[in-house]
């Protein structure tokens, strides 16, 4: 899967299940603070990429993804 | 005698009546609960010309959950029970709503739970006829 497939996929996911307004969706879109993504959207996030990308985000794994880039690449990095 | 029926719901939850939405622990089983509730005009709030109202039948879905919870921290983790708080509903559908007297069977489905955040999917059937199902989120106060 290439990283276009996993922005493809993930902005689906945004738009369609966490109800995210498409405007606000850029790679330099900040997880938290752009997109609304708190403790609470974060399980939405876990089930997510489990079922789209078969792994299993950890809590922690989160610390580290500010924007919108650095999570579709931590995907691509999972996938590779 | 089914085990669980044997387990006061009130022991699991922290609602009382009239405001409690829930009868009996059913059955749980890998990370699912099967939950039964009956309606009462002279006995619950929310209810309106003798049904469930809306927000009854999301109350009592929320309640189902945390019956769940209660029943896994006390009786699976061995941990005491723990107030919970709706954290948000998702994909909320229903066809009709329960008439007072109808018996509810309403199975909560553990789908992914990080750290004190679990979200849930909820199904309520009415003699086998799927009336209600949601997504749902809560979250249990951290000690």
């Amino acid at each position: 899967m290439n990283i276009d497939e996993i922005y493809e996929k993930v902005n689906e996911f945004l738009i369609e299940d966490l109800e995210i307004d498409e405007s606000k969706i850029s790679g330099d879109a900040r997880l938290k603070e752009d997109l609304g993504i708190d403790s609470l959207e974060v399980v939405d996030v876990v089930v997510l990429v489990e079922e789209q990308f078969n792994f299993k985000m950890k809590p922690e794994d989160f610390k580290n993804l500010i924007t919108l880039d650095d999570f579709c690449k931590f995907i691509e990095a999972q996938v590779a | 005698m089914n085990p669980f029926c044997s387990i006061p719901v009130c022991d699991l939850l922290p609602q009382q009546p009239p405001f409690r939405f829930v009868d009996v622990l059913e059955d749980y089983t890998d990370g699912a609960a099967r939950i039964r509730f009956t309606p009462d005009e002279g006995k619950n709030l929310l209810m309106e010309d003798g049904c469930l109202s809306a927000v009854g039948l999301m109350e009592h879905m929320a309640q189902c959950s945390a019956v769940r919870s209660g029943y896994v921290n006390r009786f699976v983790l061995n941990l005491p029970v723990k107030i919970g708080y709706i954290g948000q509903f998702r994909k909320l559908r229903f066809t009709r709503l329960p008439k007072a007297g109808e018996t509810l069977e309403t199975t909560v489905f553990l789908r992914e739970q990080v750290n004190n955040i679990s979200l849930v999917d909820a199904e309520v059937r009415i003699g086998g006829e799927l009336i209600a199902t949601a997504s749902l989120k809560s979250a249990l106060k951290e000690d």
